[in-house]
């Protein structure tokens, strides 16, 4: 956003919003690009990329223009918004939240990123006082209170906010065609195999060392522990098997993983996990199961959920250390207390068969379930909507079996592509016609509501799974 | 059939209920088909197979039959825990045994088959892995043997003794491995009810320790679909 029509102009932020665009669509991004585009319109976009985002393996959102934080929430301002009040600004700009919320469906990972706090453009036409009342964040700076940059971000888990500006802090538009943030970006982004991580860490260098230290971009969030690589591993490849995380970290190369290593020392607990994935893949020279405990057993201290988790895995199998149930069972409800999905729906399995020395108990196995469903993890979604079709919930039916379905297929996970397709009648019939409902509502199935699996709906299947025939 | 409502099971009912009609068709070998052997348990005992034993469940490449798979007892605990991952091979073994298994004793007389069942289940475990990628269905296969064994046993016929059979197998003489105990006629129908439950577990179990982003995943589901299914839950 560049031509405001009620306050001050930028300079650069078109070129910005330009030069990213180009450099993700030369790395294979589907981009869509708005320039100078008021409310409305806006908003229409953003719902649209909503939707197409859900079949996405990773949504990314590239704001330039004129940011303002209010009352601890962060606004990102249209070229018509005309706002003598907070209320105002609320109405005729988009906040930070709808663009996480946007975002929030992408399966693999979810990127924000805000290159906007260029500084407070209202004036005192806004009162911008209580943010500090509503902001907690230690690291919030001085220059908060007089309104400038933006409040800090509490992303979800597995998303990433990234300012091109520390909170509170004032981001540079520049003195050439781009500011600084977005050259550094635009440099970074379109590097083979530099890991996400390790590129906004470098983009954070580079534009320190550009402004003299006087902005510091900065990440809220965090990543989950796959790896990913925007341009592809390696000038070669184009996409990792992101899927395998111990074989996506492996691309990493030798000078990334000093890198992790010295992130990993300092605490940084995804590093931590990075060195351990590498370590735990038998096809590699560096496969050394005990390391990678070690590594796991320091995250899982320092308090990573992920890897309390994948600790727990290695003691249920005994990989790299002694079986151990009891050491299992008590990772995965450490990794669960913190809301980590795949521990609360493996939780699940365990009460509902009665492993890891548990007692079978179905009903808590359900309210497991249930937990990580409303977390939208796939394969919870799918078990919940398994133990639905069989009659084990009160007060849910069909139609929400069919709805944890649709989801559990919209977030693209092969198992519950494949069983669907070639198992349906493991659900019954009212289910699978309830299924077809929700094909047709959403425009993917245009026969008849039968519960039979036929052609056409397997098409349909496919086509809200993401595939095009 | 209401067990959890996860799992329907076809190919044991027809087990424990049916009358065996099932008849040798392959005489002078045992072959799986016409598949190489694959994942072989002379892999982890001795070269000349002196870890054979009769009526006992295996693949060995130094069958004298005809090149056929000879499924194969050997203890290989120490051996195999060496080994954490899941192979191909090692999956396909698993299948084609627990397929044997459930055709050798198609051919036990009815009151029988539960107990042949929980030896055939325990031979397979014998030459798993106690941990690593495998280790969930060692345990799986252990605990559905003691299972239907303790079933057996509780509902045993007091005038009938134990007893081993050799039946034809694709033309060979197998033994079910060891004497089992026959159920008594007023009992069978609630063995196998029992029985049933039993085996839905070890599915279950097995199914829902799929595994999504993870190696183990393909081969869980192969080993659970070779028990047969209807329902399967999802690990994450």
């Amino acid at each position: 956003m560049s031509d405001y029509q009620y306050i001050g102009t930028l300079k650069n932020t078109v070129n910005d919003a330009r030069v990213i665009s180009q450099t993700l669509d030369g790395i294979g991004f589907k981009v869509t690009t708005l320039l100078d585009a008021p409310h409305d319109e806006l908003r229409k976009t953003i719902d649209e990329f909503s939707f197409e985002s859900e079949t996405a393996d990773l949504a990314l959102i590239y704001f330039a223009g004129h940011g303002v934080e209010v009352q601890g929430e962060n606004f990102l301002v249209p070229v018509d918004a005309n706002a003598k009040s907070n209320k105002d600004i609320q109405r005729y700009s988009v906040s930070l939240k709808d663009f996480m919320k946007s975002v929030d469906r992408a399966r693999k990972m979810r990127i924000v990123i805000l290159d906007s706090c260029r500084n407070n453009p209202f004036g005192d036409a806004l009162d911008t006082t209580q943010s500090n009342q509503t902001t907690t964040d230690s690291s919030s700076t001085a220059t908060r209170g007089g309104g400038n940059g933006l409040a800090p971000a509490s992303p979800d888990r597995g998303t990433l906010v990234a300012f091109a500006a520390r909170d509170g802090e004032v981001a540079l538009d520049g003195v050439g065609n781009n500011s600084p943030f977005a050259t550094a970006l635009a440099d970074k982004l379109s590097q083979p195999g530099l890991e996400i991580s390790l590129m906004f860490r470098q983009i954070r260098d580079q534009v320190l060392t550009e402004t003299r230290n006087l902005q510091e971009p900065h990440t809220y969030g965090s990543l989950s522990g796959t790896p990913f690589f925007l341009a592809g591993p390696t000038e070669t490849q184009l996409t990792a098997q992101i899927d395998d995380r111990s074989s996506a970290w492996s691309e990493l190369r030798p000078s990334q993983e000093q890198q992790l290593a010295v992130l990993a020392r300092g605490g940084d607990t995804r590093s931590m996990l990075g060195l351990a994935y590498i370590r735990l893949n038998p096809e590699e020279a560096r496969y050394d199961p005990a390391e990678a405990v070690k590594l796991l057993q320091e995250a899982a201290r320092a308090g990573s959920a992920e890897a309390q988790f994948e600790l727990a895995k290695l003691y249920e199998t005994g990989i790299g250390m002694e079986q151990d149930q009891n050491l299992a069972l008590d990772f995965y409800q450490q990794s669960a207390d913190q809301d980590f999905a795949d521990a609360i729906n493996d939780l699940g399995f365990m009460y509902y068969q009665g492993g890891l020395g548990l007692t079978s108990n179905p009903q808590k196995a359900l309210t497991f379930f249930a937990r990580a469903a409303d977390l939208r993890h796939p394969q919870a979604m799918f078990n919940f909507a398994a133990l639905i079709d069989d009659g084990l919930v009160a007060d849910k039916g069909p139609s929400d079996a069919a709805g944890y379905l649709y989801d559990a297929l919209r977030s693209g996970n092969q198992d519950v592509l494949d069983l669907l397709s070639e198992r349906p009648n493991m659900f019954k019939a009212p289910t699978r016609r309830a299924l077809q409902s929700k094909l047709q509502e959403h425009s993917f199935y245009t026969g008849t509501i039968d519960g039979d699996f036929g052609p056409g709906t397997q098409r349909g299947i496919r086509k809200a799974y993401g595939l095009d025939n | 059939m209401n067990y959890s409502g996860i799992i329907a099971v076809g190919m044991f009912v027809n087990m424990v209920s049916s009358v065996s009609t099932f008849a040798a068709t392959a005489p002078g070998a045992i072959r799986l088909g016409n598949m190489e052997p694959k994942f072989t348990l002379a892999d982890c005992h001795n070269e000349d197979d002196s870890g054979y034993q009769e009526g006992s469940l295996g693949i060995s490449p130094n069958s004298p039959f005809d090149g056929g798979a000879v499924i194969v007892l050997a203890n290989c605990h120490t051996e195999r825990a060496n080994n954490p991952h899941a192979t191909d091979h090692g999956t396909v073994s698993i299948t084609d045994a627990l397929a044997l298994a459930e055709r050798l004793c198609r051919q036990v007389p009815d009151g029988y088959k539960i107990d042949c069942l929980a030896v055939q289940y325990a031979a397979i475990a014998r030459w798993l892995p106690k941990g690593g990628d495998y280790g969930v269905v060692y345990d799986v296969l252990n605990k559905a043997s003691e299972d239907l064994h303790q079933v057996a046993k509780d509902n045993r016929d007091r005038y009938n003794e134990k007893k081993d059979f050799t039946v034809q197998l694709d033309g060979r003489r197998k033994s079910v491995g060891k004497p089992i105990h026959s159920i008594r006629p007023g009992a069978q129908a609630s063995a196998n009810v029992a029985a049933i439950q039993i085996i839905q577990e070890a599915q279950t179990v097995l199914l829902r320790s799929t595994e999504n982003s993870s190696r183990r995943q393909v081969h869980y589901q192969r080993i659970a679909t070779a028990i047969d299914s209807n329902k399967v839950l999802l690990r994450s």
